[in-house]
């Protein structure tokens, strides 16, 4: 905003979701970002473009394509302190690390009566029309809503996915 | 830049029922492990000394910035996996036979044998031991239930700072 109060910015979901991962990533130390192609890359689906010039290799990381493996790490440095935000390429690939996101991230504070706190956001890309075939195109907010312990945030209204992602 | 970070597997050879050689074909986890290119030993894990100087071992080349280092303690699991388990996957001989190795009887004997332990000191300890259980028992026994009020706290965060 630039003191023009009643005045909107139009942007698209790309540039959103950017700007409030440089936000976060500027205003806390703690945060960083990891996921498949994150870096080098420039994310999948050009979010993350430019936030390794920006942040550089121990903030924005490249991870292995294995999403129990690097959620489960993401898990582990909020427990120790991080604020960790892992990208998962789609929503799809996120039932491979449906265990650590479910019996571990939404479940330890509870099971912990309130010691062990997981301040971790997963962040995937859901929805089709974006011809990606049938394995990269759910939508699957709706299932990951019914887990106690892990807060759902998505787009409101699906008739935009072709202009973005939405995330969680 | 590597990670401080120390692996130990406590290998019993069996999942809940299930023996290791039945489910894998590479039962020897330190090759599992060195295809990560860190730094991977196996120790006796019914050898309470040898454990102690291999973890010892593995400490010291981790604080030295040796990177990650898998240690597996080889050992074996005597009781049941749980109260509903039959131990059906296994005989009765191969369960004694780990006994003889057992890592308490192990080090008491070399005690024992050193004079660093004598008969009424291991009575002792041991006496001590079950006091201890005793009392955790009946601390557990004497609990009073979770009231249900609390039953959907700490499902979310109640902290309020970010």
């Amino acid at each position: 905003m630039n003191g023009d109060a009643g005045a909107m910015r139009q942007l698209t979901y790309r540039e959103a979701v950017r700007e409030a991962i440089r936000e976060a990533l500027h205003k806390d130390e703690r945060v960083f970002l990891m996921g498949e192609d994150v870096g080098r890359y420039g994310g999948c689906f050009a979010v993350s473009k430019g936030l390794l010039e920006e942040f550089g290799p121990q903030r924005i990381r490249d991870t292995p394509l294995s999403e129990s493996a690097f959620v489960g790490a993401g898990i582990g440095a909020a427990l120790g302190g991080m604020r960790p935000i892992v990208e998962i390429m789609t929503v799809n690939f996120g039932l491979l690390a449906a265990g650590q996101i479910l019996n571990n991230a939404a479940t330890y504070l509870h099971m912990s009566g309130d010691q062990l706190h997981v301040p971790l956001v997963i962040r995937m890309a859901t929805g089709g029309g974006r011809q990606l075939a049938a394995q990269h195109s759910h939508s699957l907010e709706g299932w990951y809503a019914h887990i106690p312990g892990i807060k759902v945030l998505t787009r409101r209204y699906h008739r935009c996915s072709r202009d973005g992602e939405g995330h969680h | 830049v590597v990670a401080p970070l120390l692996f130990v597997c406590e290998n019993n050879l069996y999942a809940m029922g299930t023996a290791l050689k039945l489910s894998e074909s590479v039962t020897d986890l330190t090759h599992k492990a060195s295809s990560y290119a860190i730094t991977a030993v196996a120790v006796d894990g019914m050898d309470v000394l040898a454990v102690e100087a291999a973890a010892r071992d593995a400490a010291a080349a981790v604080r030295a910035g040796a990177g990650p280092y898998f240690l597996e303690c080889r050992t074996y699991r005597f009781r049941a996996h749980s109260m509903f388990d039959a131990e059906l996957y296994r005989g009765k001989t191969e369960v004694e036979a780990w006994k003889q190795r057992c890592p308490i009887l192990l080090l008491t004997q070399r005690l024992a044998e050193q004079g660093l332990l004598s008969g009424a000191e291991l009575e002792g300890l041991e006496q001590q031991v079950a006091a201890e259980v005793e009392a955790a028992v009946a601390f557990a026994e004497a609990g009073t239930w979770e009231p249900v009020e609390d039953l959907t706290r700490f499902v979310y965060s109640e902290r309020r700072t970010p």
